[in-house]
């Protein structure tokens, strides 16, 4: 049996672009010296000449046909796989000569961990009796309490800095100040207020001196009213909490997370938010540095088949663990989770999974896409303004909409029209998640009529437009990406 | 629903966060604003909480802080604004993307983001590495996402000139026919240089899918801006109809136009565009001509004609010498003209021209006094462009020119020796540079003499020693080194009288021996092996050229010559040395393995003494050396 490999294959294993770059680095440099494969081609193996004296010594093994190859290497690298193990397996591609040798004896027993971990697994499966029951989690409610108080003290000191800020002017926010509400960023983490951290760093930021702060007044008003919605809706749930002698989570609004709370899974699943047999298709993908968060963001914008849910994964990559992280890709087969969990959200919740399998997209999938679209703008404006009235709602809302034709202004202004002649122009939303109109004007005209987009919107505050930003087209070629 | 009103609240509210939430009070417009809500409010009751809240606001007895006022004001207010966002665009509208046509792009869209964000990355951003990146992005041919069209579009203004040179001539251009109409479609004809690069890159397209623009660039070239006119101007070379408009041109006030139709002029064999160019090099433009025939294949007419124009400024300068008073100005003018033709000279071979440079280098003494005597040093620049070209193209009339010269200015020696190389036979050339005991006894006393010979070693040296860099695996890494090396044996033996080489020997020039030695000579093994024993540092390349000399000249076995090494490392001196060149490493790689220990032991963990005698790469390099021993062992 040979491994059956390909370039895109070992791209996507790949934890990030640069991973990729250095194991080619490596084949064209000759630095590995030792390219083997053992004779039931489960296993490649060699050694990698490093900057030391000895090599390292790094395998992938195939040996579970239906999940990942494990990548394993002597090098002190956090990424898997790492560089060399990448190299090895683009050597293998481009059809290096491995020679068949012995599986190594550390390998050999690795695997032996493995398969007597997976009988234990299988064991429990068929016979559920033998799991061990986990221990039901025990809420020290006192310190469940505790927190909430902190949280409600968190937010008077939140509402005291904010309301002395607006009663001085943005115009008085000078570096002093600046330092002030950075002092406050910090304490917001004690009073496990993560959610409000957040927004009053991207506040700090906006109103830096070093950012051009006039020219960020608007948003940072509208920063300010968030923060405002917060405080008060924050305050009342905590409030309500306090009384409630359980006191439950909310799993219904999106008030936990903009408190801070990170949900579970298995939190999700005791809720009901979680679906069995969903199958979803990437419609867009982007990838995104928010200083606010000090997080960069994979999003993916996912159609869940059969129905007209557009769902969105969201993988947060600390700026301290990025390098760590493996970076999300474009996903082009069909997901399908084993379970799908879902966040509390609003149109475009939040999804996750733990484990996928795919299959391949089929014409009758993306043929489904169109009929989940809106037809007419007016309804789909509605639904969307119905959300951004919303403040603690996303106000970047993404939906489906059959386009019959796109226009431009004179003005160069890209516009679209649906069947009923109504209007929408297209700009780039103030999310830093890359531009995707520039491509428009040069694709014929027909690959641009009766077509379905993906679009993500947004209202202007200061000019009173609701502007979209298309993501994708899909028409009778398939789904054309205009992001990634 | 008035948006309008609720816009101009929106902006006041605005007004005051900026301003403070204190004034609110005081604010007259705020103030005029409430009734106008109270009024709707009798009939819409969002705009009654709106009033109510505005009335709030205005309110300075109220309980609560002027900031929460504004900002409950404020909350509500955007809440009703969201719902009223106007997405609608007004105005003509047309239709978007290209019409259907012959040769359309097929949107290709099928690359990851992982592939496509870096190069995304660099063609959006400023800072370094990014041209790397573009490069091997076309090289795997990402650029045929479609999604990277545009920004190759815009990489032709990219600031970083080699990036926008690559868009302009490469990547832009492999998106073909499809693209054409797009890049006629945005190109100004009345644009700057940055519009020059999307003709330039239209005109690239074109060539390559034998596409006649003909009439496009003919078009530009009459009616286009400046940089336009002169670049289309260059596309019309080659197509003779065009001739008569090229000439009209060449009367052009902008100087860069007149440049561009002597080039398209110059590709021309038409009597008309030759006649043309050859009236406009008596003038000013001579510049242009020259940049015109210099970059380009010309026919032999023109190229016949501009030497003959050439040769009659020669003859005028050298003529001045009979006349009674020297026209210094007239002359310096010539002397401009000459200097400009001789650019166009350096390639092609010319007997017109040949012989011109043969009657000012005749004319030595008077045209180099000319310099002299007018402090311009124009008139040598020029007889040294006669010696280089005759240099190449010389006859034995030449070389005894040449010769005559250098007698008297020994700046020509290296033009002769070079010349005498390659016409004498190699006893010819020995005679004639150091020659028996009577020459050799005058090279010592005569002090020109003296110099002329000094000349002649100086330009043999780089004739004998190449430099250059040679690369090097370490195993996990590439190096490079700037190294010598010497000339095959059989090439020395064929070109160089071996009297060079006792020669080079009593002038105990080191690096001549080296380059020059040869077996049969007596004593030069000798006098290297002193010399290494004088020289034994590794960090001097003389130690290297030594061995060289000796291994592959000499012929002395591997043995011979470890033991030459050993006792050169083991000299006290031959310490601090940084880097070792290739051959060093090459040498030691040679080594039979029981020297391994010996090799550790130099090692600078190894060594107790203050100065190290390997550091740096050095030790790297000798680490890698004992590691490769060690492995054949």
């Amino acid at each position: 049996m040979a491994i059956q490999l390909t370039e895109g294959y070992v791209d996507g294993l790949a934890p990030n672009a640069a991973a990729i770059k250095n194991a080619k680095g490596l084949i064209q440099k000759n630095k590995l010296v030792q390219l083997h494969q053992t004779e039931d081609g489960t296993l490649l193996f060699g050694e990698c000449a490093g900057s030391g004296k000895s090599n390292y010594a790094c395998s992938v093994d195939f040996i579970q046909p239906d999940k990942e190859p494990t990548s394993r290497c002597s090098c002190p690298s956090r990424q898997f796989p790492c560089k060399h193990a990448l190299a090895l397996m683009y050597a293998y591609v481009a059809g290096q000569t491995f020679t068949t040798a012995t599986i190594p004896e550390d390998i050999a027993d690795k695997r032996n961990k493995i398969e007597k971990r997976e009988e234990k697994a299988a064991a429990i499966e068929a016979d559920p009796t033998l799991k061990a029951v986990p221990k039901k989690k025990t809420v020290n409610k006192n310190a469940l309490k505790k927190k909430v108080q902190a949280q409600l003290e968190g937010l008077d000191i939140l509402e005291k800095l904010t309301l002395s800020l607006i009663r001085n002017g943005l115009s008085t926010v000078d570096a002093t100040v600046i330092k002030r509400i950075q002092e406050h960023v910090k304490q917001m983490g004690n009073y496990y207020l993560t959610g409000a951290q957040v927004e009053l760093r991207r506040l700090a930021g906006l109103l830096s001196p070093k950012n051009n702060p006039e020219a960020n007044y608007t948003y940072a008003v509208e920063q300010l009213t968030l923060i405002h919605a917060l405080i008060r809706k924050g305050r009342a749930h905590l409030q309500a909490k306090l009384e409630d002698p359980e006191l439950a989570l909310d799993a219904e609004s999106t008030i936990e997370e903009w408190l801070g709370y990170a949900w579970q899974l298995s939190e999700l699943e005791q809720h009901q938010r979680m679906t069995e047999g969903a199958e979803l298709i990437q419609l867009a993908f982007t990838s995104y540095d928010d200083p606010g968060r000090m997080e960069f963001i994979d999003l993916g914008y996912w159609l869940e088949l059969g129905t007209h849910h557009i769902r969105r994964t969201l993988q947060y990559r600390p700026y301290k663990a990025a390098k760590h992280i493996r970076e999300e890709d474009t996903f082009t087969e069909i997901a399908c989770p084993k379970p799908l969990y879902v966040y509390p959200g609003d149109l475009n919740p939040r999804v996750r999974w733990e484990s996928l399998a795919t299959r391949a997209v089929t014409e009758q999938d993306v043929q489904s896409i169109h009929a989940q679209a809106y037809t007419s703008f007016a309804e789909g404006l509605k639904l969307i303004k119905n959300q951004l009235k919303n403040p603690l709602a996303d106000p970047y809302p993404a939906l489906l909409l059959q386009v019959s034709q796109f226009y431009q202004s004179e003005e160069g202004q890209l516009v679209m029209k649906d069947s009923e002649g109504q209007s929408i122009g297209l700009t780039d939303i103030s999310l830093p998640i890359g531009t995707s109109t520039g491509l428009l004007p040069y694709l014929p005209q027909e690959t641009l009529q009766d077509v379905t987009v993906l679009l993500v919107f947004e209202h202007q505050m200061d000019t009173g437009q609701l502007i979209a930003q298309p993501l994708s087209i899909i028409n009778g070629n398939g789904i054309m990406r205009l992001l990634y | 629903m008035s948006t309008a009103l609720l816009q101009e609240l929106y902006q006041e509210t605005r007004r005051l966060y900026i301003a403070g939430s204190e004034l609110a009070v005081e604010d007259i417009r705020l103030r005029k604003l409430l009734p106008r809500f109270q009024q709707l409010g009798e009939k819409a009751p969002i705009f009654k909480r709106l009033g109510d809240s505005i009335q709030n606001v205005l309110d300075e007895t109220h309980d609560s802080s002027s900031s929460e006022r504004l900002q409950n004001l404020t909350l509500l207010l955007s809440s009703v604004l969201h719902t009223q966002g106007n997405a609608t665009v007004a105005g003509d509208l047309k239709p978007l993307g290209m019409e259907q046509q012959e040769h359309s792009i097929v949107p290709i869209t099928s690359y990851s983001y992982r592939k496509l964000a870096p190069v995304v990355q660099a063609l959006s951003t400023t800072g370094g590495g990014r041209l790397e990146v573009i490069e091997q992005a076309f090289k795997e041919g990402i650029f045929q996402d479609s999604r990277l069209m545009p920004l190759a579009i815009e990489g032709l203004y990219d600031p970083y000139s080699e990036i926008a040179e690559l868009m302009t001539r490469k990547i832009v251009p492999a998106y073909g026919l499809a693209i054409l109409p797009y890049l006629r479609d945005i190109f100004d004809p009345q644009g700057d240089k940055k519009e020059v690069r999307k003709l330039t890159a239209i005109h690239t397209i074109a060539e390559e899918h034998q596409l006649d623009l003909l009439d496009v660039y003919s078009e530009l070239a009459r009616s286009a801006s400046e940089d336009i006119r002169a670049t289309a101007i260059r596309f019309l070379v080659g197509h003779e109809e065009y001739v008569p408009e090229l000439i009209q041109w060449t009367k052009d006030k902008k100087k860069n136009v007149r440049a561009s139709a002597y080039y398209a002029l110059a590709g021309s064999s038409s009597n008309q565009a030759i006649a043309c160019l050859l009236e406009a090099s008596n003038g000013k433009d001579l510049e242009y001509i020259v940049d015109a025939v210099r970059y380009q294949e010309v026919s032999q007419a023109l190229e016949d004609q501009l030497a003959v124009a050439f040769a009659k400024d020669v003859e005028q300068a050298i003529q001045s010498e009979q006349q009674e008073s020297i026209d210094h100005k007239a002359l310096e003018k010539l002397a401009e003209r000459l200097l400009l033709f001789s650019k166009m000279w350096t390639h092609s071979p010319n007997e017109t021209v040949h012989q011109s440079y043969q009657d000012m280098l005749k004319h030595y003494t008077y045209l180099y006094n000319l310099s002299a005597t007018n402090q311009i040093t124009d008139w040598r620049n020029l007889l040294w462009d006669a010696a280089s070209y005759i240099e190449y193209r010389g006859s034995l009339e030449d070389l005894e020119l040449l010769y005559e010269v250098s007698e008297k200015d020994a700046n020509f020696v290296p033009s002769a020796f070079r010349l005498s190389i390659q016409i004498l036979s190699p006893e010819q050339v020995y005679d004639q540079y150091v020659g028996g005991v009577v020459s050799q006894m005058k090279a010592k006393i005569n002090k020109d003499a003296k110099a002329r010979l000094g000349k002649v070693i100086a330009t043999m040296r780089p004739m004998l020693i190449e430099n250059g860099y040679e690369s090097f695996s370490l195993g996990h890494e590439e190096q490079h080194a700037y190294t010598q090396k010497i000339l095959p044996l059989a090439e020395i033996e064929q070109k160089w009288d071996k009297r060079w080489l006792e020669f080079a020997m009593k002038q105990d020039d080191v690096e001549l021996v080296a380059g020059l030695a040869r077996p049969g000579v007596k004593g030069v093994d000798e006098f290297l092996r002193q010399k290494l024993k004088d020289n034994p540092e590794f960090r001097n390349r003389t130690a290297t050229l030594i061995l060289r000399a000796l291994e592959e000249r000499l012929g002395i076995s591997k043995e011979d010559k470890r033991e030459l090494m050993w006792q050169a490392i083991d000299d006290r001196r031959n310490s601090n040395s940084y880097m070792f060149e290739p051959y060093i490493i090459h040498s030691f790689l040679e080594f039979p393995v029981e020297d391994i220990e010996r090799l550790e032991a130099l090692l600078p963990e190894n060594r107790e003494a203050t100065i190290p005698k390997f550091r740096g790469y050095a030790a790297e390099q000798l680490e890698f050396v004992i590691h490769t021993l060690k492995g054949m062992k």
